[in-house]
């Protein structure tokens, strides 16, 4: 019996990219003071949005985040971390993952309330 | 003091009568016929299985658009997931209460 659900797939993978993420960032402020540390980033967003505009049905979807050095202002040594960048990522990331978690826990609601009939 | 006769209920001799009681071959095929005209409760189903065909294609979108980052607030996405799962509630207890009925009407003594 199939008891996977599209929205739920695609929620899922919102929720991989926050927690990668979340590990890119604490990577970048961990090395805001190594000598020409480049930061790095999290690329999702861009390719769901392909992904969903190319194939038609959202359950065929299949992103992967992945992470790429990003272009910045650098510093004298190199590095390229700007401490209140990556906070306000930090924060905008965790909002995202919150929504999502909630999201997905209402629908499981939904369904489990479907299910049982009550 | 004389007191006035009492003045017989005008409005009871205009009362419509009773229907008398239908044979109950007749209703065989009133279901039928209700289901699939114009009004009656096979629409106002219809209309609320519609209104939440429509919440959930909203709610859709709306995770759609968390997920590609074109959703600027967040409350607006939770909003429609709130209206798609408050709409589903309605049908799930309507269905229930519906059954319930169903059921009470199977325990009744003829």
């Amino acid at each position: 019996m199939e008891t996977r659900d599209s929205r739920l797939h695609i929620l899922q993978q919102v929720m991989d990219a926050a927690a990668l993420r979340h590990r890119v960032i604490a990577q970048n402020v961990a090395n805001v003071n190594t000598p020409g540390y480049r930061r790095q980033e999290v690329v999702f967003e861009a390719e769901m949005a392909r992904a969903l505009a190319g194939t038609g049905g959202p359950a065929a979807v299949n992103v992967k985040p992945y992470v790429v050095v990003a272009d910045g202002p650098e510093r004298v040594d190199g590095n390229t971390v700007d401490l209140n960048r990556e906070m306000n990522d930090l924060n905008k990331n965790f909002l995202l993952y919150e929504a999502a978690a909630q999201i997905i826990t209402s629908r499981v609601t939904s369904l489990k309330a479907a299910i049982a009939g009550h | 003091m004389p007191m006035d006769a009492l003045a017989p209920l005008a409005s009871l001799s205009t009362l419509p009568r009773l229907a008398p009681l239908a044979p109950n071959e007749s209703s065989a095929a009133a279901p039928a016929a209700g289901g699939t005209s114009g009004s009656g409760f096979g629409t106002l189903l219809n209309n609320i299985l519609d209104g939440n065909r429509q919440a959930n294609a909203a709610a859709d979108a709306a995770v759609q658009d968390l997920a590609t980052g074109e959703a600027q607030d967040l409350h607006t996405v939770s909003l429609a997931i709130a209206q798609a799962e408050v709409s589903f509630r309605l049908i799930l207890e309507l269905r229930n209460r519906l059954s319930d009925a169903l059921q009470e009407v199977t325990r009744m003594q003829v």
